[in-house]
């Protein structure tokens, strides 16, 4: 299972990257799921486990959040927030 | 094509999404319901139909979204018989358009994710001058695109590129080609798509 993770701007979105990656997470950028939104946007995907941690070190950082959701293997998403 | 089976019953979610997708063709039908027997059922009954689904929860809300391709053999057949048959995706820079390259890495690797999931597929995708970092070490869409390979699409870089770029030792996906192969590919295919 993985978390993605969707923010306002694609500022935020590489801002965003080089935080958590400079912080030894290894995210990836995707384009945000047709199922999500059809807006045009890059989203920020991890392994589960991951998620805690980037979204407090966002908080910390003050890169707000526009909302986040699990994905299961099969591609099922689940909004947690 | 939209429907709403909040708060039906059980048959009825599957009832109202059999016809309408008797209806539709071609295309995504969304269904939204409230209840997971009701999500169950109806995602076991488009899958049965040969459809993709894919699903959205929301709390105790849940959106399917449900692609119906078109049927071969039909009438409208003729259209897809047309369709190209060798699409080549000719990449020539590892960033995708002009401008800002930071943006441009992260929209090339939006395309090349975006293409892994969508139909038709390419037979071959040739990566040229700074493309070919994108298959070389230390690029971060290397697991992208490992999975179009695997896929099938045979993914070439030029040699003289690697060369250029000191990278002939790190290539990591695909294989090495020559310009005598790309430009024969590009002389040979049906459509080019240059991102």
């Amino acid at each position: 299972m993985t978390c993605v993770i969707i923010l306002s701007s694609i500022h935020r979105v590489m801002k965003a990257e080089k935080l958590l990656k400079g912080r030894g997470l290894n995210v990836d950028l995707i384009p945000v799921p047709r199922e999500i939104s059809s807006d045009c946007g890059v989203a920020i995907e991890m392994p589960f486990e991951m998620g805690e941690e980037a979204l407090r070190l966002m908080d910390e950082h003050r890169i707000a959040v526009h909302e986040w959701y699990t994905r299961r293997d099969g591609g099922t998403f689940e909004k947690r927030r | 094509m939209e429907i709403d089976c909040r708060g039906m019953a059980c048959p009825q979610p599957v009832v109202v999404t059999r016809r309408a997708l008797e209806q539709l063709a071609e295309g995504e039908l969304t269904v939204i319901v409230d209840d997971p027997t009701a999500h169950d059922n109806v995602e076991r009954f488009a899958r049965s139909q040969g459809c993709s689904v894919r699903t959205v929860k929301r709390d105790r809300e849940v959106t399917l979204h449900i692609r119906k391709e078109a049927k071969s053999g039909g009438a409208e057949s003729v259209q897809a018989g047309a369709a190209p048959k060798r699409v080549v995706v000719y990449i020539n820079s590892q960033f995708l358009g002009v401008g800002d390259d930071a943006l441009g890495a992260i929209l090339m690797g939006s395309f090349l994710k975006t293409l892994l999931e969508l139909e038709p597929r390419p037979s071959r995708l040739i990566l040229i001058n700074s493309g070919v970092r994108l298959a070389s070490e230390g690029s971060d869409v290397l697991e992208a695109l490992g999975k179009i390979s695997e896929k099938g699409v045979d993914i070439v870089s030029c040699g003289t590129c690697l060369d250029f770029y000191g990278l002939k030792e790190r290539l990591r996906v695909g294989r090495i080609s020559n310009m005598y192969d790309i430009a024969q590919s590009l002389l040979g295919a049906d459509r080019i798509i240059r991102p």
